[in-house]
């Protein structure tokens, strides 16, 4: 077994990013490079456990039909459609949908993907707060003042589906930055600070913790 | 600093200027040739004066999704008498449409967007060439034939008209003409030439023996007489132009006895004659073909007016041979019934004139011509400075295989008028140029460039800009703009006279240049640092911006040199106000402008009670409300394949300036100008990744959809109508799954949303068909036929939406378009580019963990190959790099002004360090500037975390994503197409052929020495017809290879010699005739 020493020299949360800065002293380590570039590249590497949007559906219906008690049928529409209603292109609200941040503490291992879904009946502006998302799940919406689109008119109304995934085929890194510095103090000899950037629904601090799981020491 | 605000213009001004000219003046002056036709009886009237223009039908974009042409319609007041007698009344009939222009410069025939280039070619006057034996005096007119006036060293002078091979004395072509011995002796005794002329009674004049039968069959001096009066003083066969009298005028007569002739007069002769004397006597230098006096620029407006005249000499000959047919008829039948009745004569009005062929004559001029060519509209830069573009080539210009490079030349006159830098690359180089930046066209067609006046060392900007042709620039010294701000005096600054360059006092100066960039086109305009690159890379650079697609999540460059808000300002998709006011709507689709006005008093009253059905006092003030509508809609239809949107920018309630930007299209993002990324790029090798300039790229381009583009792509299919309804659009296909017909809607066509991947039927067609006759009793009874699937099928490797259908109907058939758009990620083989001309191709793809990383952790996403710069001189892209990197830390954006080297020395390099310094002090990054190696660190590795060894240059850098995408142009082959004579296989991806095997191949495989490698590619893999198909079966059944027999090829050669009469034929070993 071998025993590493971790200090938090600072942890801060902003609105766009958490940083944090770690000093690190493992014992019986020869080579203080190696062990200070595996933990990068682990953390660049293996850290993808987040729920990202994976696809993203929109539906269209009148407000006022001909038959009042009739059921409203909502149209699939495509991303290329443009509606008058609503101001912005529907291709734009998909990168501002790509923006939001989320959270997950599953209950169970199995599950795996959710569902949310944003409703549009009045005239207004859309943020990330208007989203349902259902109460059986874990999941929360970290940056939820995120703009989303305008609506113009009350003429139409608009659904959007959104499919919500931890799939590991679609690339996502929850780690902006990551940087390494040897130093050697008299008193506690060398050691690691390590400079994390990551994004604000992970706590970088956690994220270093488990990428020296996979960690492959068997070299030193 | 100049006030640079006054010289720029409206950049399409030289397009839409002479089109109006075209409207308002030319065609009336066409039309005047047949204002009056008397023949025989008939008169026939046109009344030019009442020519009326008729507004378009269709709107500009309407007429892009029709497939029709947008065009104005002529009307013109027709009148017929016969005999004196009017048959058919004065009345408006339409004369012809003429193809009209939208407001930024374009036609539109047959729904796609066109554009006619401007053509350089040589003014007509005359032109003055000293060769070892003789002088010659050429005369070109505008229509007509060429004369070229002779002078030996004996001083005899002929005169030569065309290219006939005898020529003939100049003393008698001038008696022919009219003029007497004595008025030519006369008017050349007074400056006592008669030496010149050999008339002396001693020495008799030597007539070579010419035969003047070639000007005209019979020898007789009337026909002569006749022939020469029609070919120069009839002005429907000759016609000098406004420039050719001008430049005629100012050569030879006094500024008294100007005129306005368009014809060639006798004294006009004498004047050359006189001309070509003084030029011996006192050796003045002979007229310069390639300098720019002696060359105009035809427009669009002169292109059409000379095709508008053609047309209606046709019309006049053909009006003529209507009249004789109608007489010929009418004699003929006055000789069968002579005791009948005079009836009246009834004409259509159609008779004499059919708009619809006129019509279709115009169009074929905007079809076929070679100047006319489809607008490249991949993004705004490109659709620019295709409308600015001079060509040499066309009709009357000069053929592109015999122009020699002495042709192709920058001249001296160039300056400030076309740019030196910017031309098509390959056979058109030199012949195919641009225009500079704010040059004006005079009216006689040429080319003129601003200046500011000097006087005594004094820049006199209050005078007033002045704008100089090449001809005025004789006795004027002009200085170039670097030496405006360190203008000192007693000091000798370089100066341009006659074409020639030297030092002069600053006294001497006349003139001084607007700005600094002056001699260069817009396209390399753009490009930064360009006083630092070598020429022949910053021509590169301009050619590959106008192949840039336009990318995602669009982006600006941060440095600017300020001229690309004009480019947005005249791109086909950006909208621009027409009137002030304030917007009241303004949504994806609609912009609504409402003009401020006063109150005023309703005029009828009744009127508006009607309309509105409200009470009103008397005098009361009615507000009037003047609305106008933008619609932002935009067509799939592009000629270059790239998805379009339009988007608004202004909000409610917001004032709106007149000619303000109000939406624009994708290539734009609140004016400025889009074509590339900011990516953060590292000079260093790979492990040789990057060898020859190969780019290396991170894996973080593709997953966040940095470079990825958005194409369209059209499928097309035709339907006729039979009555037998052979073919029919129908869901119900037989012998499919019903998968594959689940996104069919009832009608058969593919429905707008579904995605497509791969193979998938877009359209659902059958095909029914009758196989016996025996047979087609029992179907006719159960009305039911053998039916066969030949729907249309998607390409190969598409994967994308479908956006939109469009059916037209054209007579008997039915079009059918199916548009769909995909995205396209970046890929290996893709080609990349700087704005320096720095190009290069993708070789790798490499995960971000791989790639170097600066000393704050960021990785690096280009990897550059630093051996390009060297030999390639580009160092521009270093200083670009260098200064985006302090841009980015400090959250600045820079306009550099081209050639700021002359404020003093070393300007960028010292702006670039300083910056540098300044971001190192602000976010306390050390290693971003290091006086001891400026603009370098030290990066890490990647893969070990250890520093490279040496100091590494690195920056953002502008980079563009080039057309050629590796996707489409990647091809392999299975089974293919043969050609039909010597069954080998087709060339070309979209035939689905092979790859040539060409002669240097087969030397290569020779050199190895592999013949059976070589037989089995040319006779089984290429043309053996029996054993191609019997190869298969070998395979299958497990039997060796069969032995290769004669090519079909070599058979067809021994058939073609056989056919000119040689005996030959193939023969076995055994020597029995081969006949396989």
């Amino acid at each position: 077994m071998k025993y590493i020493k971790i200090y938090i020299l600072r942890n801060k949360k902003f609105k766009n990013q958490n940083i944090n800065f770690l000093k690190i002293k493992p014992f019986n380590c020869p080579n203080y490079n190696f062990f200070g570039n595996e933990i990068r590249r682990s953390l660049l590497l293996n850290i993808k456990k987040t729920m990202t949007i994976t696809n993203i559906k929109f539906f269209i219906s009148k407000s006022k039909s001909k038959h009042p008690k009739k059921l409203k049928i909502f149209h699939p529409v495509n991303e290329f459609f443009d509606i008058e209603e609503i101001k912005e292109n529907l291709s734009n609200i998909c990168i501002n949908l790509k923006k939001l941040r989320f959270k997950f503490n599953p209950k169970n291992n199995k599950e795996k993907k959710t569902f949310i879904i944003l409703n549009s009946f009045n005239k207004k502006s859309f943020s990330a707060k208007d989203i349902i998302i259902p109460s059986t799940s874990n999941l929360k919406i970290v940056n939820l003042k995120e703009h989303l689109f305008n609506k113009i008119s009350q003429k139409i109304n608009l659904k959007v589906l959104i499919k919500i995934e931890n799939n590991e085929n679609y690339f996502y890194n929850p780690i902006k930055r990551i940087n390494f510095i040897l130093e050697k103090n008299n008193n506690i000899g060398k050691y690691i600070i390590l400079d994390l950037n990551s994004d604000i629904n992970i706590n970088p601090f956690k994220a270093f913790i488990e990428s020296l799981k996979y960690l492959n020491l068997n070299n030193t | 600093m100049i006030n640079r605000l006054k010289t720029y213009s409206n950049l399409l001004n030289i397009q839409s200027k002479s089109f109006k000219n075209f409207l308002k003046i030319g065609i009336i002056n066409e039309l005047k040739k047949i204002q009056k036709i008397i023949h025989s009886n008939f008169e026939i009237n046109f009344h030019i004066n009442a020519l009326k223009y008729k507004k378009p039908k269709l709107s500009s974009e309407s007429c892009l999704i029709k497939n029709e042409t947008y065009n104005i319609d002529i009307k013109i007041p027709m009148e017929i008498k016969y005999e004196g007698k009017i048959i058919f009344k004065k009345k408006y009939i339409s004369f012809c449409k003429i193809p009209f222009m939208t407001e930024k410069g374009t036609f539109i025939c047959n729904g796609n967007t066109r554009i006619i280039i401007n053509q350089l070619i040589r003014s007509p006057g005359i032109y003055i060439k000293k060769k070892k034996n003789c002088l010659l005096a050429t005369l070109i007119p505008k229509t007509g034939s060429w004369i070229t006036i002779k002078r030996n060293k004996k001083k005899e002078n002929f005169i030569k008209i065309d290219k006939i091979n005898n020529s003939i004395p100049l003393f008698t072509f001038l008696n022919i003409l009219g003029l007497s011995k004595k008025k030519i002796t006369l008017s050349l005794n007074k400056n006592n030439y008669s030496k010149n002329f050999k008339i002396s009674k001693k020495k008799k004049i030597e007539i070579p023996t010419i035969n003047l039968t070639q000007l005209s069959k019979e020898n007789n001096i009337k026909t002569i007489r006749n022939n020469l009066y029609n070919r120069f003083l009839n002005s429907d066969n000759y016609n000098l132009g406004d420039t050719g009298r001008f430049k005629i005028n100012k050569k030879i007569y006094k500024t008294e006895f100007f005129t306005n002739k368009k014809i060639l007069m006798p004294e006009d002769f004498l004047g050359i004659f006189n001309y070509m004397i003084k030029i011996k006597n006192i050796n003045i230098k002979s007229n310069k073909i390639d300098d720019l006096k002696n060359k105009i620029v035809l427009s669009v407006g002169e292109l059409m007016q000379n095709k508008f005249n053609n047309i209606i000499k046709d019309i006049y000959t053909k009006i003529i041979e209507k009249i004789n047919k109608f007489e010929q008829k009418k004699k003929q039948e006055e000789k069968y019934n002579k005791e009948k009745k005079e009836e009246k004569i009834k004409i259509n009005k159609t008779y004499f004139i059919n708009s619809k062929n006129l019509t279709d004559n115009i169009k074929k001029f905007i079809t076929t011509n070679p100047l006319s060519q489809l607008l490249n509209d991949l993004n705004p830069l490109s659709e620019l400075t295709h409308k600015r573009k001079i060509s040499t080539l066309g009709i009357g210009g000069i053929e592109k295989n015999k122009a020699s490079t002495k042709i192709r030349e920058i001249h001296n006159s160039h300056y400030g008028r076309i740019c030196p830098i910017e031309t098509s690359e390959g056979k058109n180089a030199g012949l195919v140029l641009s225009l500079a930046k704010d040059i004006r066209i005079n009216k006689h067609g040429f080319i003129e460039s601003p200046f500011y006046k000097v006087i005594k060392g004094n820049i006199k900007k209050n005078k007033g800009i002045f704008f100089i042709s090449s001809e005025n620039e004789k006795n004027i010294k002009i200085a170039p703009c670097d030496i405006l701000k360190n203008f000192k005096l007693n000091k000798n600054y370089g100066v341009k006279n006659k074409n020639e360059f030297y030092y002069d006092s600053y006294k001497s100066i006349n003139f001084i240049s607007t700005s600094t960039d002056q001699f260069n086109s817009i396209g390399t305009g753009i490009i930064p640092f360009l006083e630092h690159n070598d020429a022949n890379r910053v021509l590169m650079g301009a050619t590959m911006q106008k192949q840039a697609l336009i990318l995602k999540n669009k982006e600006p460059s941060l440095i600017e040199t300020g001229r690309e808000i004009l480019i947005n300002r005249d791109s086909k998709s950006t909208i621009i106000a027409k009137e002030s006011g304030t917007v009241i709507y303004s949504s994806s689709k609609k912009i609504i402008i409402q003009k401020k006005s006063k109150k005023s008093k309703f005029k009828n009253i009744n009127l508006f009670k009607k309309y509105f059905k409200k009470k009103l006092k008397k005098n009361k003030k009615i507000k009037k409300h003047k609305h106008t509508i933008y619609l932002l809609n935009i067509d799939e239809k592009n000629n270059s394949n790239i998805y379009q949107t339009r988007t608004s920018i202004v909000k409610k309630n917001d004032w709106i300036k007149k000619g303000q930007i109000i939406a624009e299209g994708i290539g734009s993002l609140n004016g400025n100008l889009c074509l590339g990324k900011n990516i953060l790029v590292g000079y260093l090798s790979w492990e040789g990744y990057n060898f020859e300039d190969a780019i290396i790229i991170s894996e973080r381009l593709r997953n966040e959809d940095i470079l990825t583009s958005i194409h369209v792509k059209k499928c097309k299919s035709f339907l006729i109508n039979h009555k037998e309804k052979k073919e029919e659009i129908t869901k119900n296909i037989p012998d499919i799954k019903l998968k594959n017909v689940k996104n069919l809607n009832n009608n058969g066509i593919i429905k707008i949303g579904s995605k497509i991947n791969g193979k998938e039927i877009l359209i659902g067609i059958i095909k029914k068909r009758l196989i016996n006759y025996e047979v087609e009793l029992i179907y006719e009874i159960l009305s039911e036929y053998e039916r066969k699937n030949i729907s249309v099928l998607s390409p190969k490797n598409l994967v994308g939406i479908v956006t939109n259908t469009k059916i037209h109907k054209i007579k008997n058939c039915y079009q059918i378009e199916i548009y769909i758009t995909e995205k396209k990620k970046i890929q290996i083989g893709d080609k990349l580019s700087g704005r320096h001309g720095n190009k290069g191709v993708i070789s790798k793809i490499i995960p971000i963990v791989d790639m170097p990383y600066l000393p704050d952790g960021t990785p690096i996403d280009i990897i550059l190959n630093p051996l390009g710069i060297p030999s390639r001189m580009n160092v521009g892209q270093i200083y670009e790099c260098l200064l985006n990197l302090s841009a980015i830390n400090l959250k600045e954006r820079y306009k550099i002004q081209p050639f700021d080297e002359y404020q003093y020395k070393n300007n960028s390099e010292i702006l670039i360090y300083k910056k540098l310094n300044q971001s190192r002090k602000k976010t306390k990054k050390e290693w971003l500037f290091n006086p001891n190696n400026p603009g370098k660190t030290i990066l890490f590795n990647g893969k070990n975390g250890k520093p490279f060894k040496q100091t590494i240059s690195f920056g953002y850098s502008y980079i563009l994503k080039l057309m050629h995408i590796a996707e489409e142009k990647i091809h392999a082959k299975t089974i293919s197409n043969y050609s039909s004579i010597i069954k080998q296989p087709v060339k070309g991806k979209s035939k689905n052929g092979g790859q040539r095997f060409g002669e240097m191949e087969v030397w290569a495989i020779e050199g190895f020495g592999a013949a059976f490698l070589l037989q089995e590619l040319l006779t089984i893999k290429s043309d053996d017809l029996h054993n191609k198909s019997q190869i298969l079966k070998n395979l299958m059944n497990g039997l060796s290879m069969s032995k290769p027999n004669v090519p079909e090829s070599f058979k067809l050669l021994i058939l073609e010699l056989q056919s000119l009469g040689l005996n030959i034929n193939i023969f076995t070993k055994k020597k029995t005739l081969f006949t396989k």
